[in-house]
């Protein structure tokens, strides 16, 4: 045995899937994927050490099994020692093997907060479930409850507080009788349980290799640098990554590869005082089970229980203050160690140190967390005082004793100063938040990295913020669900790709997933309400241009009409792959940037040169007619609240983006004025509607607030579109014999006054869905607006972009355009009027978590 | 998977370590003599190679902070920490203990939680710890550092 752990595990140079990290996360996903079929490699940074052969709460496991040989310093006021495992198997191997689910009002929490999409309750249910069979969750039942719980239960029972306990992962022998989770074997760690499952599916590990950075460019990652051991730094190639790494080191490793947006900002902790109590009595702690009952009078914000006895631990807590520990230490047997930890409303960073020394973490407590851990060692000492306790010695500097109940309700009232503290941890995660928040999430809902297409997040760091409880359940049933997901998408994509024998299309649309695109898609599937004939479009195959960084599986969902083709419309070949063969067909060039992450630039490459490529590869293959979507943004404001821009109007372009759909225009009718190809120009103004993206939310929530600005009297005008009377527009400018050549302003039936829009949303929120509005709404001077008009012209003329700058710039002015052309030549007739497409447009929202 | 780790037999080379280890180690329990040199062999092998896991961003100050220690020690008495008589050893580290600066308590603080941590979780010192228990308990004189 010793001979074969010597030689290191050849490296695979190639996999399908990398699975980096063999915790909680990791495991769960690389077992699942090998039962699926796919090819998987796991590469553990740590040791492979067999856990069922040691105590694994002992100074050896400390020294094999932790990350930094035990303890990892979290930099603050005060600082934290953070306990991770560094091995196969993760933190699971080292822990307490608590389970919880996760509690009831995380879900909507975090459905409002990070946007999470399709999680619930219910929809988690199923993986708990699996999770608890495969892991044998289960109660200690019987008789044998350690002493040191029975005396906290009474203690607890006493103050009348509600309490639980807490089931864990482990089997207990029938005959021997419960058993610690530290004991060797006991503990349904991964290496017991999923690490072999992937194993026997054909999954391959290799232990004791470290993932440098990610490989890749353009939104997709290649594999990973990886060192295995202290050979050299070699690559593995791989098709999908994910990075399981736990909430510190997969911020780490993101970070070190220039991957940043929301990643390692967001760190949430328990923050957790441990107390030593002596009893009168002989407790036997150290050969007790680990403490089973945790009071749950004061969750979500404070968790308190038992804690792991061992001599050791004892004089470990009790060194904080030496002089006075020392003697308490001869009493060691009656004593038991208890904890209490708050949920963190503090965020912490992570960074890397430089010259690839590790991670730097920062955390500061905030008031609140003093607040609480204050009130939790309170309610800590009142129990252990109810249950008998003599003397508490708490992990505070400069307060060695607690002699009486009076000494902790003190605490109530004057918290504790953050340096008194003598903090640890044992739970990290939120590193890298989950959902569609682009403020504060790195992943979508599923894990998916944001800007890649094959990057995955599936530990610890997704989690949104604090759950609260040990989150080992959460992790694993999350992982578990984003696996599903990931397995299902790669499915659909493969049914979808295009393929030699494709049908040739009679639809192409650029823009999808997003807003107009996914309803277009839709609409072409299901057709249109009153009567809008598809003509030549129904039935036909659909072929899309899928952005690398979007959901292509999503698209293809829609209908298995549709085939996905992923590219960037700022790539040539993209956008002759898309046209390939697809003569005769109608394009609908929806893609384009309204409002650019950071720099104008991004509005040349996509608005101009992505039309330019589309129109290009479309002349080439034979494509009939491209209807191109357009905006009011080339014609400025109007002249005043009557003034409306018609066909006509000469070009005044707004800024960039006006500039660059101006150029997009041009474009468009130099293409049909050189023959080979129909173009057909379609100007929406201000969307609205279902699929909406988050800027739009936003929008109704500070209506609902009363922070959406109203500038000046509020009679300014403002033609918007309902997505269904742009569909509308559109599926008649592409088969409207005489639209050819022609443009046409699409919106709805009449512009609409600011004034009317704000009071249509309030109406619909608080008549149709009973939401309580704010009794006010903001109203700012017209001259804010011509502020930030001039501030957002500064940006821009320096190649800058600030979203909410250059909206604010917008507010004070009309915007209001003529439909008569359209309605005349095309037979444009918009069907949805203000009310209903608001009373659309936030049921959505509601529909789909969103929270407004 | 690899057999778990033992403690570490061989005693480290840096030795100024282990004389801060031995210093603040505990009498209690009573350990015979062979015993007790195991035990304080494989606690300052234990602490050293802690020392030695830690990312070399904290391993640096760490080191810093100890030859701070061997100098002030040197400075102060005149001779190295290790050749100081037990009483003044004993004096020394507590006066880092309760030193004004934080950096000076720390150092001590983590070298004595951890030496404690092993000691008392030693099984030589489980053994004897479970002897008095089941002797009636411990009434010795207990001193430490």
């Amino acid at each position: 045995m010793s001979g074969e752990s010597d030689i290191p595990p050849i490296l695979p140079r190639r996999t399908e899937v990398l699975v980096i990290g063999s915790g909680a996360g990791g495991a769960v996903t690389a077992a699942t994927l090998a039962a699926r079929g796919y090819e998987v490699l796991v590469l553990e940074e740590g040791p492979a050490v067999d856990t069922a052969a040691m105590t694994t709460n002992s100074p050896q496991a400390i020294a094999a099994l932790y990350r930094n040989a035990g303890v990892t310093p979290i930099f603050g006021s005060p600082n934290i020692a953070f306990v991770e495992g560094r091995c196969v198997g993760g933190s699971t191997e080292v822990n307490s093997a608590f389970w919880h689910r996760l509690p009831a009002d995380c879900y909507h929490r975090w459905r409002a907060d990070a946007r999470l999409a399709d999680f619930s309750e219910a929809g988690l249910a199923p993986y708990f479930e699996e999770l608890e069979r495969d892991l044998s969750v289960s109660y200690l039942g019987g008789e044998q409850v350690p002493r040191s719980s029975e005396l906290f239960r009474r203690g607890i029972e006493k103050m009348k507080w509600r309490y639980a306990e807490v089931p864990r992962c482990q089997r207990n022998d029938a005959s021997s009788g419960p058993a610690s989770p530290f004991a060797p074997g006991n503990k349904q760690s991964m290496q017991r349980t999923y690490i072999p499952k992937a194993l026997d599916a054909g999954a391959r590990l290799v232990a004791d290799c470290r993932a440098l950075r990610l490989l890749g460019e353009g939104g997709r990652v290649t594999g990973a640098m990886v060192q295995q051991g202290t050979a050299a730094p070699t690559s593995i190639i791989a098709d999908h990554v994910f990075v399981c790494c736990g909430a510190v080191q997969t911020a780490a490793l993101l970070r070190r590869s220039g991957i940043t947006h929301n990643v390692g900002d967001n760190l949430c902790i328990h923050p957790m005082l441990k107390v030593a109590a002596l009893f009168d009595e002989a407790i036997g702690a150290d050969s007790d089970v680990l403490p089973i009952y945790q009071v749950q009078e004061f969750w979500p914000n404070i968790a308190i229980g038992g804690s792991v006895f061992t001599p050791g631990f004892l004089a470990m807590l009790l060194s904080d203050n030496w002089q006075t520990g020392r003697a308490a230490m001869r009493d060691w047997s009656r004593m038991a160690l208890f904890y209490t930890a708050t949920r963190g409303m503090s965020r912490g960073v992570i960074r890397n140190v430089p010259g690839g020394q590790g991670a730097l973490i920062r955390y500061r407590l905030t008031g609140a967390d003093r607040a609480n851990l204050s009130e939790g060692l309170a309610h800590l000492g009142e129990i252990l005082f109810a249950a008998g306790a003599r003397l508490l010695y708490p992990s505070l500097r400069s307060q060695p004793i607690i002699e009486s109940v009076a000494q902790c309700r003190g605490f109530l009232a004057a918290p504790l100063p953050a340096a008194a503290m003598n903090l640890s941890t044992v739970h990290a995660f939120s590193s890298c938040p989950m959902g569609e928040n682009p403020d504060l999430c790195a992943t979508d809902s599923f894990g998916r990295v944001s800007g890649f297409r094959n990057l995955y997040v599936n530990d610890a760091s997704l989690i949104p913020d604090s759950p609260g409880v040990n989150p080992q359940g959460t992790i694993m049933a999350i992982a578990r669900r984003n696996v599903d997901h990931f397995d299902q998408s790669q499915r659909v994509l493969a049914r979808r790709r295009p393929s030699e024998t494709r049908p040739a299309p009679a639809v192409l649309v650029t823009g999808a997933p997003g807003w107009l695109g996914t309803r277009l898609l839709e609409i072409l599937r299901d057709g249109m309400d009153g009567g809008t004939e598809l003509g030549v479009l129904a039935g036909g195959a659909i072929r899309c241009l899928v952005h690398p960084a979007t959901d292509a599986a999503a698209v293809a969902r829609i209908s298995p009409r549709i085939e996905v083709v992923v590219g960037d419309v700022t790539d040539p070949a993209a956008a002759r792959e898309l046209c390939d063969g697809a003569g005769g067909a109608v394009a609908f060039h929806i893609a384009g940037i309204i409002h650019p992450h950071r720099y104008t630039r991004e509005l040349e490459a996509v608005n101009v040169e992505g039309t330019r490529h589309l129109l290009s590869a479309a002349t080439a293959a034979g494509v009939r007619r491209v209807v191109a979507v357009s905006s009011n943004s080339p014609f400025g404001f109007n002249a005043g609240p009557e003034h409306r821009f018609d066909e006509a109007s000469p070009y005044a372009p707004h800024m960039a983006y006006g500039r660059s759909k101006r150029r997009m225009e041009l474009l468009a009718r130099e293409a049909h004025a050189a023959g080979a190809i129909e173009t057909v120009i379609i100007r929406p103004p201000w969307f609205y509607g279902p699929h909406q993206p988050a800027r739009q939310t936003r929008f109704f929530q500070m209506i609902r607030a009363g922070r959406f600005p109203i500038l000046g009297d509020g009679r300014q005008r403002r033609s918007m579109a309902y997505v269904d009377n742009i569909c509308q527009g559109l599926l008649l400018a592409a088969t409207v014999q005489r639209a050819a050549g022609e443009t046409y302003w699409i919106a709805d039936e009449r512009p609409y006054t600011v004034r009317e829009i704000v009071e249509t949303v309030r109406e619909v929120l608080e008549n149709e869905l009973g939401l309580d509005c704010a009794s006010r709404q903001l109203h700012l001077p017209a001259a804010i607006g011509s502020i930030a008009l001039a501030g957002d012209g500064v940006l821009q003329a320096c190649g800058l972009y600030n979203q909410q700058l250059h909206v604010l710039g917008e507010m004070r002015h009309t915007i209001a355009c003529s439909i008569d052309k359209a309605v005349a030549e095309l037979g444009y007739a918009p069907r949805v009027r203000l009310y209903e497409g608001m009373l659309a447009s936030v049921r959505w929202c509601l529909a789909n978590g969103l929270y407004i | 998977m690899s057999p778990p780790p033992s403690f570490t037999t061989t005693p480290p080379a840096d030795d100024r370590l282990g004389a801060i280890v031995t210093t603040l180690l505990p009498d209690f329990p009573a350990l015979d003599g062979s015993d007790r040199d195991t035990v304080e062999r494989d606690v300052r092998a234990y602490v050293a190679g802690q020392i030695a896991a830690m990312p070399r961003f904290l391993r640096l100050p760490f080191r810093a902070a100890l030859a701070a220690f061997e100098l002030v020690a040197v400075v102060r008495y005149g001779r190295r920490f290790a050749n100081l008589p037990a009483e003044h050893r004993a004096a020394y580290v507590a006066s880092w203990s309760g030193a004004p600066v934080a950096a000076m308590r720390d150092f001590v603080k983590l070298v004595r939680s951890t030496a404690l941590l092993v000691y008392f979780d030693h099984p030589l010192v489980r053994v004897r710890l479970d002897e008095e228990l089941g002797a009636g308990g411990s009434n010795g004189a207990f001193a430490g550092e």
